[in-house]
């Protein structure tokens, strides 16, 4: 797996919508490849430039 | 950890060819420049090469950019643009990696100035707002003349040159009145790789025209499209960051992300001074009274200004910080939450666009990655 730096977490204060968590693992990285290049390789640049061997991303979708 | 600098807007000319009408240099109510010099005198840009290389050797600096600017840097002529970038790299520290880049309006970019970037590796952005009647709006010289079809010459000359040119792109001043989409694809038809969409410059003291939402809609409707497209090589700078601060907060970008505005100005005079867009703010506000004639860089350190500038984000309101966004957004640029009353106490005068924006940034990223079918946990 690769690492971001940080996990985004919490909810949105206003909205309390429920919170979902994605991992995103190295190896997988080929199906956001198919789904949404631009995303993919920005992932893997911030990887690069982390320079850590963990990608552990959670984001919430407080905004759905 | 110790807070430094490591990007100098040097202002090698004080004097512009244009005089667009929402300039931050000219036309936003700061009068310093009628006291400055038109050039930078020679004596005064050694001094000031020499004082940030002091500086970067007494702090353990290995790499800085030194970005020239102006009003229009290639006032200077090409002969003194020559003599200061052979001095930029003759007189750096050994060890020094000095990256060079300039902003310019692009009236009078030429092949000669191209291949002078060329040969010193300097990077440079030019300024244009879109079609013709997006650009020469607001894009005049000092007869209220368009400047469009000068820009418009200069960047086909680049993208003729191709790779024989050095490292350039595009900015772009929002305007929600115009369409983002079409000005997008209007930079592509020219051949343009890489923009940035700069959001405009207000403040409390003068909040932008357009009703609250319609700035998010131009930046949301301008992410969809270049989201989607598949040529990766198309840049923009803005989003780009903006991607990168909700993935590992990590930002190349002064106006977005909660972090220190470090950046420090070289006037035509020699002043040192913090960011010079803060001058929006309020008359002469960034004029210190710091000088490189007889003063270093630590000292704009200690002014209250520069402090404000480093500790910026503790002077935010608690709304902030609760904020689902904050980590990407970080109140965006500093000159943009300025007011008479609570100083830089305050959210973006963007704030609702800024929110609307990154949450649809967000989301569509969690979309993806969902489609994706990462894991869930």
């Amino acid at each position: 797996m690769i690492s971001c730096k940080r996990v985004l977490k919490g909810g949105d204060p206003l909205k309390q919508l429920q919170t979902t968590t994605l991992k995103v693992v190295k190896n997988e990285l080929g199906k956001l490849q198919n789904v949404n290049p631009r995303l993919a390789s920005i992932v893997q640049s911030v990887h690069t430039a982390s320079k850590e061997t963990q990608f552990d991303c959670a984001f919430n979708s407080s905004f759905s | 950890m110790k807070l430094v600098t490591r990007n100098f807007i040097v202002k090698i000319a004080g004097a512009c060819n244009l005089n667009c009408s929402y300039c931050y240099m000219y036309n936003m109510g700061d009068t310093s420049f009628l006291t400055k010099p038109k050039v930078m005198h020679q004596e005064i840009a050694l001094q000031t090469l020499k004082k940030i290389y002091e500086y970067t050797e007494r702090n353990s600096i290995s790499e800085i950019t030194l970005v020239l600017h102006g009003g229009e840097p290639l006032l200077v002529g090409r002969k003194w643009m020559e003599w200061y970038l052979e001095s930029i790299n003759q007189l750096a520290p050994e060890g020094l990696k000095v990256n060079i880049s300039l902003q310019t309006n692009g009236t009078l970019i030429d092949v000669e100035w191209i291949t002078l970037f060329k040969q010193y590796n300097v990077s440079f952005g030019i300024s244009i707002d879109g079609p013709p009647e997006a650009h020469d709006r607001f894009r005049v010289d000092h007869a209220g003349r368009g400047s469009y079809a000068q820009v418009r010459r200069a960047i086909e000359l680049l993208v003729r040159l191709g790779k024989e040119a050095p490292k350039w792109g595009v900015l772009i001043v929002a305007n929600p009145e115009h369409s983002s989409v079409e000005v997008y694809n209007h930079l592509l038809e020219l051949g343009v790789k890489r923009m940035d969409f700069l959001w405009p410059d207000y403040h409390y003291n003068q909040p932008p025209p357009w009703p609250k939402g319609s700035l998010a809609q131009y930046y949301k409707s301008l992410f969809d499209i270049w989201y989607r497209n598949k040529d990766l090589s198309i840049e923009i700078r803005w989003f780009e960051n903006a991607i990168r601060l909700l993935l590992s907060g990590e930002t190349k970008l002064d106006a977005l992300g909660p972090q220190a505005l470090t950046e420090l100005v070289i006037e035509t005079d020699g002043s040192i001074e913090p960011l010079d867009a803060l001058r929006t703010c309020k008359d002469s506000m960034t004029r210190i009274g710091l000088n490189v004639s007889s003063n270093n860089i630590e000292d704009i350190y200690e002014t209250e200004l520069f402090k404000m500038c480093l500790h910026n984000q503790s002077l935010l309101p608690d709304q902030c910080h609760t904020c689902p966004v904050y980590e990407a957004c970080g109140a965006g640029y500093m000159p943009h939450r300025w007011s008479d009353e609570r100083g830089f106490q305050n959210t973006s005068i963007h704030c609702l666009d800024l929110y609307e924006t990154l949450s649809h940034i967000k989301n569509s990223m969690i979309h993806d990655f969902k489609t994706a079918s990462f894991e869930h946990y």
